[in-house]
């Protein structure tokens, strides 16, 4: 255990039941949406920075962050149907989305993530349930892992995070299994079922890769963080169900730092953890 | 704030006395650590002291003292009907800006006020937004019609922070109508609290106050009934007076001036207090509500109109009426009952009851109220405890007819009317009756207070349903699906109450996980008759798969869903979904203040599983002994009924229950409860049951004797009566009079007080004056109060009821306008607060001129484990030696060992060094032996005492016996008495060739051989 920040509350620097946090790969510094519909800023050691809000929140609250190469933070609005971009001062870049049920539409986004060209993908539930791809200026590419896509079919993708060869890494949270996708949007390989055990999963959420190649993933219904390699198998977990800390209560999210430590989202705790694992 | 021993650090300073007896602890010590040598027995010593020190320290409660100049303002907003709206946007606009400005390290809470305190916002420091949170502007509050400032500054009190300073803003117009501000005040500024006061002032303009209308308690048919109606206008105006009379739910316009256009009295008011006198003629026995409204001339003359009306009301004594309430559905049935009481000349008002409003004032009207076959959904909880003290306190009657929707196959189990029923509705045993069986699938987390309504819908559903079906409740814990409430017969519902508020439901993920959970549970309740499930949900979770849904469906198993506050149409379409494939209903619950209706859908829909204790059987009714003078005349020969509900008799003496089925079930039973009376009778539905009974020449003659049985008992009008409204409370004086000497003296009144929202208080009645007695109540809310007084009679008078009452037509909000800055003036002043004006900014608001905050944090724990730890540390320095020099020698041959690891060369010449050192302390210990003691005895002189001393406690003492000789000597090896060898002269030794040490220890050893062969 290296640090533990956040706590409950509305001032800077505490949450009220954060639900998605992201590293930002230039400066470290980590970004955390909570249900209030604030995006915080915290230094790499956890020493708030800065925050501001979503332009609206009335319908709902944010579920999905990712920062590019450029800084620039990238929000799925789920309420909203629309993924926003913002600079590290929470000046809003650009928007794009609309709702519906057709190409490049959308009706709950709950997950974004920039690959290495810059296009971006975005994970739905809701209905449409599925993954879209998107230029860097909002146009739309195609979509995959839809309901049509047999076993490829992703319910509620809350995680999603790019490794070194390109290859997507999904949590799909309904079927308690995580996937990895092709560039071309084919299913390569899935992994895990429903359970408590090594190698199982109750409702993943969070995802994240570390520089090692192994994956990180929130299981948020086992309260753990599961680390395994990019052939599915089970290396090692940390973290139980409680109030203390080295435990957790419904971890929605997992970032790795550019020092290796591993931020822990422990929504129901409304804090952050930093592991070294 | 002193030093470090200050008292102020300290609860219970006294104790420190005890340090005194560190100088008997030193005194004792001082033999008892003489043995350990100088520097051990101080170090020991001053241990011990210390122990005792922290010891005491600890006993004496010693504090850490933490200041803090940190401020937290909490603004306590007055939301009351007095404020004006423009007003209370100006309050929220400077909470706005000086939010904007405030200090980054202090922080602001907001706190709304009207008859309730609302907690906006726990004191924060400031984020995006500024210093504000939450949005504005803030919601209505609970109780606009109140003023409760008092308790605005409790919650405030309980809202402030021990670690910082605090300032208490009030933003209000100082009209109190409830508590005492000043009370709190006081109270707050025992803790510490300050309170600025920023006084609002609504501009209302011209006014005119309608203040009292006032009519007699108690009137005679046909009579003129005085009215009196009192005004209040701060200028001169004119206009008209209208009157409306209501009578039973039907309100009509009396035409004051038959002789001119219009139905209005003109008036004149002139600046000050105005009264008028009409009379009004009665035409019917019952009970009058009278409304008067004042309608001005010139419009700019008078700014509110809410207080421009006053209502009062009057009994007029007559015939006495029963209301007959049923169901649409059921209007044949209820035609048969109705026609045969009227037959038997009963007044009988038949009303639908799914459109009839039924209220307080409302009782008034009826001796008796028949419920026949009529679900308990159709009356809210406030009705139903209405209900409940018309019979317990005003003495009325209650007969409960029974049917498909009536008992607990109507909602009504756990209900407070179940309470005042002579029968339980719950089923004891299981009589052949299946159970039923209910899961909820719990996701109310996405909706405004979504725990409590969570926890409010499970325990109405709960209540609905009998000790002997099953209950249980899927929700998403911290450990994912889990169940709240096990699946299980809920025979103990205590405790399963118990469980349900400790629920805390999350974000669910799916809805198939917690369906098949509960789909399982339900399968598994072999034995339940009915299984249903209701999800509450805004539909957001994942939809449950189409597989599930036709497992369900072909398992029988009904769903209702529940949308709270869904964001789209994609959720509602899910919601929907589940309940048209497998049968259940669909609620929708968009709009704010809709999930009030949540306890009443679960109601229902809980009820959906109590339909087994409906039954279709024929049987014969059994008379039993009883005394009951309903049977009278009627005989033991009944004919059959069709069915009935399942109840269980209470096992109490004062239930009468001349009726029985051939099962033995309850069909007759009633009793008497408060002031009132119940009957229950279980079968009815005359055209489906009750075909036989309803062509029966004795039903309407029995249906008399039971529905005059349940009547309430008339009143007496031999007290002059007298109500007012004071403030808050209300007045009641009652002048007894006795026919000889003119008064009644020494009477008791039990008195009880009913109030708008049904429910009822005890009234005290005390005597003050000849004949004369008053009491109060507290009138809390706008609408009618009912006062039901029993007398307990004298000696000229019978013991009787006084039935009366007072009706606060508006909000004393809009009695006084006037701003009570004097009061806002004083609540700063006890507190050494401020009065600010909205001009005041952030700087003013925050300012640093408050002493710092001290917070005091007990430290005794942290005192006793230190305390331990020196305890251990002491008992280690008796215990253990540690000879110094020795440490030191051992501590530098470790470094020089670990030096030596890294470079081989220097570790074997420092090999050779050492055992040239060995040598060399070999001989010089040799040389001093012979000198000192070995040449003269040739025995080894025994241990030095301070030798034993300096080593290990548990080492023998000088007295004890000891090896004669060393170890080395004792095991065989060489003796330290063998003679040292002469040493070479030094110049033989310079010049002879350099050896080996090797060669040279070898050569010692040799010579010592020889030595000893030659002593042999």
């Amino acid at each position: 255990m290296r640090n533990v920040f956040g706590g409950p509350g509305l001032s800077p620097g505490q949450f009220s039941y954060p639900r998605a946090l992201t590293v930002s790969p230039v400066d470290g510094c980590v970004y955390i949406v909570d249900k209030t519909a604030r995006i915080q800023r915290f230094s790499a050691d956890g020493n708030y920075e800065h925050q501001w809000r979503m332009p609206e929140y009335k319908n709902g609250k944010p579920t999905s962050l990712a920062v590019d190469g450029q800084n620039r933070i990238w929000v799925a609005d789920t309420h909203y149907a629309r993924v926003m971009a913002f600079d590290r001062d929470g000046q809003e870049l650009f928007r794009f989305g609309r709702a519906g049920e057709g190409p490049g539409e959308f009706i709950f986004p709950c997950a974004v993530a920039i690959d290495a060209k810059g296009y971006v993908y975005v994970g739905e539930y809701g209905g449409n349930d599925r993954i879209s791809i998107f230029t860097p200026d909002g146009k739309y590419v195609r979509s995959f892992a839809d309901r049509e896509s047999g076993d490829a079919w992703v319910e509620r993708p809350v995680g999603m995070a790019f490794d070194a060869d390109g290859q997507l890494w999904v949590t799909d949270s309904c079927h308690h299994r995580i996937c990895c996708f092709r560039d071309d949007g084919t299913l390569k390989d899935s992994f895990g079922r429903a359970g408590s055990g090594n190698g199982e999963f109750n409702y993943p959420y969070g995802l994240a890769i570390e520089k090692t190649g192994t994956i990180l993933i929130a299981d948020r219904g086992n309260n753990r963080i599961v680390r395994m390699d990019r052939s599915g198998r089970f290396v090692s977990s940390w973290g139980t169900a409680g109030r203390a800390v080295g435990q957790m209560a419904q971890p929605w999210g997992v970032a790795c730092a550019l020092r290796g430590n591993i931020y822990c989202l422990d929504s129901w705790n409304n804090r952050v953890q930093v592991i070294h694992w | 704030m002193g030093g470090i021993f200050s008292l102020e650090r300290f609860d219970r300073p006294a104790y420190l006395w005890l340090v005194l007896l560190i100088v008997v602890f030193w005194w004792m010590s001082r033999r008892s650590l003489s043995g350990l040598g100088p520097i051990r027995g101080k170090l020991a010593l001053a241990a011990r002291s210390a122990v005792l020190i922290l010891l005491v320290l600890a006993m004496a409660g010693m504090h850490r003292i933490l200041k803090n100049d940190d401020l937290t303002v909490l603004f306590l907003v007055d939301q009351s009907r007095s404020v004006s709206a423009e007003t209370r946007k100006q309050a929220e606009e400077f909470i706005r800006k000086v939010a904007t400005g405030m200090p980054t390290n202090d922080r602001l809470a907001i706190l709304t006020f009207d008859g309730a305190t609302n907690i906006e916002q726990l004191p924060s420091r400031p984020g995006p937004d500024g210093g504000i949170h939450v949005p504005m502007p803030f919601a209505d509050g609970q109780r606009p019609d109140r003023t409760n400032l008092a308790q605005g500054l409790r919650v405030a009190a309980a809202c402030a922070l021990d670690s910082t300073n605090n300032r208490v803003v009030i933003l209000s117009d100082g009209i109190q109508n409830v508590g005492d501000a000043l009370d709190a005040a006081k109270a707050a500024k025992a803790n510490r609290l300050t309170i600025d006061v920023l006084p609002l002032r609504s501009e209302f303009g011209a006014e005119v106050v309608f203040e009292q209308l006032v009519a007699p308690p108690y009137a005679n048919l046909h009579e003129q009934v005085p009215l009196r109606l009192i005004l209040k206008s701060d200028r001169a105006t004119t206009g008209q007076i209208l009157i409306y009379q209501r009578i039973g739910q039907e309100e009509e316009l009396i035409d004051l001036s038959p002789d001119s256009p219009g139905s209005g009295q003109r008036v004149t008011l002139v600046p000050g207090r105005n009264a008028f006198n009409v009379r009004i003629p009665i035409q019917s026995a019952r009970a009058h509500e009278f409304r008067a409204e004042f309608i001005p001339d010139d419009k700019t003359a008078d700014t509110m109109p809410q207080n421009n009306v006053a209502r009062a009301f009057t009994n007029v004594e007559g015939p006495r009426t029963v209301l007959y309430l049923g169901t649409r559905a059921d209007e044949a049935d209820n035609e048969v009952l109705v026609e045969a009481l009227r037959r038997e000349g009963i007044r009988v008002q038949w009303e639908q009851a799914e459109s009839y409003m039924l209220d307080t004032a409302s009782f008034q009207d009826f001796s008796a109220i028949i419920l026949a076959n009529v679900p308990a959904e159709l009356f809210s909880a406030q009705q139903q405890q209405a209900l409940a003290s018309y019979v317990r306190d005003l003495g009325g009657g209650l007969l409960k007819l029974g049917g498909d929707e009536s008992f607990a196959a109507g909602g009504w189990q756990g209900s407070i009317v179940e309470e005042i029923m002579p029968v339980r509705f719950d089923v004891d045993s299981l009589k052949q009756i299946p159970r039923g069986a209910l899961a909820i699938v719990m996701h109310s987390c996405e909706m405004p207070q979504g725990n409590k309504w969570g926890i409010e819908t499970a325990v109405a559903a709960l209540k609905t349903l009998s000790r002997l079906d099953y209950f249980g409740i899927v929700g998403w814990g911290i450990g994912g699906y889990v169940w709240e409430v096990p699946m299980r017969v809920v025979s103990n519902k205590d405790a399963v109450v118990s469980q349900i508020r400790r629920m805390q439901n999350s974000d669910m993920p799916d809805f198939d996980t917690p369906m098949r959970m509960a789909y399982k549970a339900l399968v598994n309740c072999k034995d339940a008759a009915q299984r249903h499930m209701i999800i509450i949900s805004d539909g957001d979770p994942a939809p449950p798969s189409t597989g599930l849904l036709n497992q369900m469906v072909g398992s029988k198993i009904t769903c209702t869903t529940v949308s709270i506050f869904p964001h789209g149409g994609q959720e509602i379409a899910v919601m929907k979904r589940i309940s048209d494939v497998t049968g259940g209903r669909y609620y929708s619950l968009s709009q704010a203040g809709d999930e009030k209706q949540l306890p009443r859908i679960f109601t229902k829909e809980a009820r959906i599983v109590r339909r087994p204790v409906v039954r279709d059987e024929i049987f014969k009714p059994q008379v039993r002994p009883h005394l009951s003078e309903i049977m009278a005349g009627i005989g033991d020969d009944l004919p059959v009924l069709n069915g009935y509900v399942v109840t269980t008799p209470r096992k109490v003496v004062d239930v009468e229950m001349p009726l029985v089925t051939e099962r033995g079930d309850p069909l007759l039973a009633h009793w008497l409860v408060g002031f009132g009376r119940t009957m229950a009778f279980t079968s009815g539905r005359w055209k489906h049951w009750g075909t036989e009974w309803a062509g029966w020449p004795a039903f309407s003659k029995l249906w008399a004797q039971a529905v005059r049985w349940c009547m309430q008992q008339g009143s007496a009008a031999n007290y002059d009566v007298l109500t007012t409204i004071e403030g808050d409370e209300g007045r009641i004086v009652i002048e007894s009079k006795g026919e000889q000497d003119g008064f009644e003296n020494f009477q008791q009144f039990v008195g009880r007080a009913i109030a708008p929202d049904g429910t009822s208080t005890n009234v005290n009645i005390v005597q003050t004056g000849p004949g004369r007695y008053e009491g109060r109540f507290t009138l809390d809310e706008q609408g009618t109060y009912l006062l039901n007084l029993i007398s307990s009679g004298g000696r000229e008078v019978e013991p009787t009821m006084i039935r009366t009452g007072v009706t606060i037509a508006y909000s004393p909000e809009f009695r006084d306008l006037e701003p009570n800055e004097a009061l806002l003036r004083e609540l700063a002043e006890v507190t050494d607060g401020r009065v600010l004006t909205l001009a005041a900014d952030a700087k003013t608001v925050f300012a640093h001129n408050l002493p710092p905050t001290v917070a005091r944090r007990p430290i005794w724990e942290f005192l006793l484990k230190l305390a331990l730890f020196i305890f251990l540390l002491d008992v280690a320095i008796r215990r253990i030696a540690v000879d110094p020099i020795k440490t030191l020698a051992y501590v530098r041959g470790y470094i020089a060992s670990i030096a030596g690891r890294f470079s081989p060369g220097k570790q074997a010449e420092q090999t050779l060094t050492g055992l040239k050192d060995v040598r060399e302390k070999v001989r010089s210990e040799r040389t001093k032996s012979g000198a000192a003691g070995t040449e003269a005895s040739g025995v080894p002189r025994p241990p030095r005492v301070e030798d034993a001393a300096a080593g290990a406690k548990f080492e023998a003492g000088p007295g004890a016996a000891r090896p004669a000789g060393d170890l080395t000597a004792a095991l065989g090896g060489a003796d330290a008495q063998t003679p040292p060898q002469p040493s070479k002269p030094a110049s033989q030794a310079d010049e002879s060739p350099p050896e080996s040490t090797t060669a040279r220890l070898l050569k010692a050893k040799k010579r010592a051989k020889d030595q000893q062969d030659e002593q042999k």
